[in-house]
């Protein structure tokens, strides 16, 4: 057992070390990541620019918030403001954060000790950029705004609670998301009471945003309290930490103790030949499998996303549809599944992507299925959306235009840049360690869909002719469809002539 | 019997280059109609990437193959009558092997009966270890997941066969009763094999053609005959 050394030569310093740097090989030596060297670069000269930006946003915030909200203290609108960011910053940070991973299986049986992994899976994540990214415009606003008006105490104090929500807000993240894959009922459990707290907010009964400017102000009051906010984020680090100890060996004790969920078999899907076989199978997988599965019905939260929007609208403008954030939020709420699911097209086949290539199914049979799958997700989203119409029946239009743009157009482009995303994704091991996911370059490869019909929409909304708008998408997307043979034909033909680089990546990962 | 003259695979001037290092060169090399063909060589040699090639997974830098006179990479056709198994990327590890038995025969239109009925003929090679046990691919053992993929290959009952290192992982008794199963189907249905092996006794009790492979070149290609093991055991002894 590794006794307490110096701390240069610290055994567990150096294994922690070490892990680390497997974790940068790990990195960097991945195809996905030596094959999207460009993408990199400008994701990196991105990131440079956000930064810069948010600097000197938080620098000169003081001067804005002044502007914005004559005749109060900047300092207290600030902290008014912080719970709303919070609301916003989770749910970010659920769609668009990665869970740190790290396959621990081939650390376990090596003298490590198993809650040293947890702790290192767990600090890793306080490395987020998400978790820089607020600090950069809080620490320049707490320099320049409250340091002149309360001195140096009261602004470290303001600092340390500032810094402490955006670690809870991290770690309140990662339990959620772990909950979703191994608990979905603990989740829903939990995303119902965030919402409805929210809700709370909303109609005014329970105010959190008090609640968090009242303990700012008596931060400010009493720098001595300082560390009562830290305490949010240790309970929250303590609560993923049992979660993680406890479901270390969960995919080893699953598989020992597996049983066979038997998946209906659909006669009508047989009737549509090989199509229909990989269909079925498809829908194995996603069932089957931890991680489509939990992406499948997070996805399905989209479909919420459309009912927010119209809440938020301002209930004196008329014309729903005349809005652009309508259209964006219209492509996300039927076609969210579709697009989630489809960043990783061809990942999921990842493990026996020979199989697919090698037995007797044509390249057009095999995207054929995926269209298939398609038009259903977006059907399923389309007919839970249907709900939304008891808030505003006159989403009804914009939600079937943009499904047939969705199932018409939409599903082709994803099934365009697929090829050439090769990464392979795991299925099932370190379910709980794992959930590559959401990361923000597949948000760039969203970039394309979502645009996509908001900029066909512009020039008609500028000409105040919305509903040809809608008409004109819908229009697209039928021509889509009835094109559909021609258009797979043409796209498995490219598959052809790429599936041997992705063969390759697949099997090299 | 005419079949024999026919080709079933001819490869010609297939050359593969990994950055800058040819891994694979073949001028010319035929396999008839109803051939055994057993492919040797050591790590590296190239034999799954010339398997590969064959299956259309791997772009030849200059070459062709084809199967049945057909371009494996202009037409879909040998999909029909090859039955293939190369490693468990050929499998889809979150079924059961029933249900990956019925994928593959309902690629091929059969019926879940049918999948069944031509199932029982490898009850032996099985073992009571695969069908019907509540139990992913992924969670057997890798032998078992070799079984399932050999079983898989045959049960189409393809006019070519392609196995790459089909002993490997296997309890003796499964390989001995696989090599019978082999040799029946030679005898009673004129298959056509292509098998590669690390295990020089296990390819010439089931080869009539041995060629050996070394470095991406052809050295030797042999009829089998008694001493066929003594000569391919000089080659490999350095």
């Amino acid at each position: 057992m590794p006794g307490k050394g110096a701390p240069a030569n610290n055994p567990i310093f150096c294994m922690l070390n070490r892990i680390l740097s497997h974790q940068w090989k790990e990195a960097t030596r991945a195809a996905a990541w030596q094959n999207h060297l460009v993408m990199n670069i400008i994701m990196g000269i991105v990131l440079f620019f956000m930064v810069l930006n948010l600097g000197v946003l938080g620098f000169f915030l003081h001067k804005i918030l002044e502007a914005a909200v004559p005749g109060q203290e900047v300092v207290l609108t600030f902290n008014k403001a912080i719970i709303y960011y919070l609301g916003i910053d989770l749910v970010l940070r659920f769609f668009m954060q990665q869970v740190p991973v790290l396959a621990v299986q081939p650390y376990l049986h090596l003298p490590v000790k198993k809650s040293k992994l947890v702790h290192f899976v767990l600090g890793k994540s306080v490395l987020s950029f998400s978790n820089v990214l607020p600090l950069l415009v809080a620490l320049p606003f707490a320099f320049q705004a409250v340091l002149p008006a309360y001195g140096l105490l009261p602004a470290l104090a303001w600092s340390a609670g500032f810094i402490s929500l955006v670690l809870f807000n991290n770690f309140l993240n990662l339990y959620l998301k772990r909950q979703l894959t191994l608990k979905p009922v603990v989740f829903l459990l939990l995303a119902a009471g965030l919402a409805g707290l929210a809700g709370l907010e909303y109609q005014g009964i329970f105010r959190l945003s008090s609640l968090t400017e009242n303990s700012f102000a008596t931060l400010l009051a009493q720098p001595a309290m300082w560390f009562l906010l830290p305490l949010l984020p240790v309970v929250m680090y303590t609560f993923n930490y049992q979660l993680l100890r406890r479901n270390m060996y969960l995919s080893e004790l699953e598989s020992a103790t597996a049983s066979v969920t038997n998946v209906h078999e659909f006669a009508f899907l047989k009737k549509l030949g090989a199509a229909g076989n990989l269909l079925a199978l498809e829908m194995k997988l996603i069932w089957r499998n931890k991680r489509p599965r939990s992406l499948f019905i997070s996805s399905l939260f989209m479909v919420a996303y459309g009912g927010v929007l119209i809440i938020m609208k301002d209930p004196q403008e008329e014309n729903v549809p005349d809005s652009i954030m309508l259209i964006f939020a219209g492509v996300l709420t039927t076609g969210a599944c579709m697009l989630y699911y489809g960043q990783y097209l061809h990942s999921w086949d990842a493990n026996y992507f020979d199989t697919l290539m090698t037995k007797n199914i044509s390249p057009y049979q095999y995207y054929h299925s995926k269209f298939l799958l398609f038009i259903g997700m977006c059907t399923i989203a389309l007919l839970l959306s249907l709900g939304l119409a008891i808030l505003d029946w006159r989403v009804l239009p914009l939600n079937f235009a943009l499904y047939l743009y969705n199932i018409g157009v939409n599903a082709f482009v994803v099934l365009l840049l697929g090829v050439y995303d090769a990464k392979k994704i795991d299925l099932t091991k370190n379910a709980a360690f794992s959930w590559q996911g959401l990361g923000v370059v597949q948000y760039f490869i969203m970039l394309p869909l979502i645009l996509g019909p908001v900029l066909l929409y512009l020039p008609f909304y500028m000409l105040e002719q919305s509903d040809l708008g809608l008409t004109m998408l819908a229009a697209l997307g039928i021509t889509g469809l009835v094109f559909h043979k021609p258009i797979l034909k043409k796209l498995a033909k490219r598959l052809k002539s790429r599936k041997y680089k992705m063969a390759a990546a697949f099997r090299a990962a | 019997m005419n079949a024999h003259h026919k080709s079933m695979i001819a490869v010609n001037g297939l050359v593969k280059v990994y950055k800058g290092v040819t891994v694979l060169n073949i001028p010319e090399l035929n396999i008839a109609r109803g051939e055994s063909f057993g492919l040797v060589g050591n790590n590296g040699a190239g034999k799954t990437t010339l398997f590969r090639m064959i299956l259309d997974l791997v772009l030849p830098l200059e070459g062709e193959v084809l199967l049945q006179n057909e371009n494996v990479r202009q037409s879909e056709n040998w999909k029909q009558f090859t039955g293939s198994y190369l490693d468990e990327g050929f499998l889809i590890d979150y079924l059961t092997p029933n249900e990956y038995f019925n994928f593959i025969g309902s690629l091929h239109g059969l019926h879940k009966a049918e999948v069944a009925e031509r199932l029982r003929k490898f009850s032996d090679f099985f073992n009571d270890e695969i069908l019907d046990k509540p139990k992913y691919i992924r969670d057997l053992s890798k032998g078992n997941q070799n079984k399932v993929g050999i079983a898989a290959a045959l049960l189409i009952e393809p006019q070519l066969l392609i196995l790459d290192e089909p002993f490997a992982n296997l309890d003796p008794t499964t390989q001995i009763r696989l090599k019978n199963l082999l040799r029946e189907l030679k005898e009673k249905r004129q298959l056509t094999m292509l098998i590669s092996s690390h295990d020089l006794n296990h390819v010439t009790e089931v080869c009539d053609r041995i060629v050996i492979l070394n470095k991406g070149q052809l050295v030797d290609d042999i009829r089998t005959s008694a001493d066929t093991l003594k000569e391919l055991e000089a080659y490999f002894a350095v």
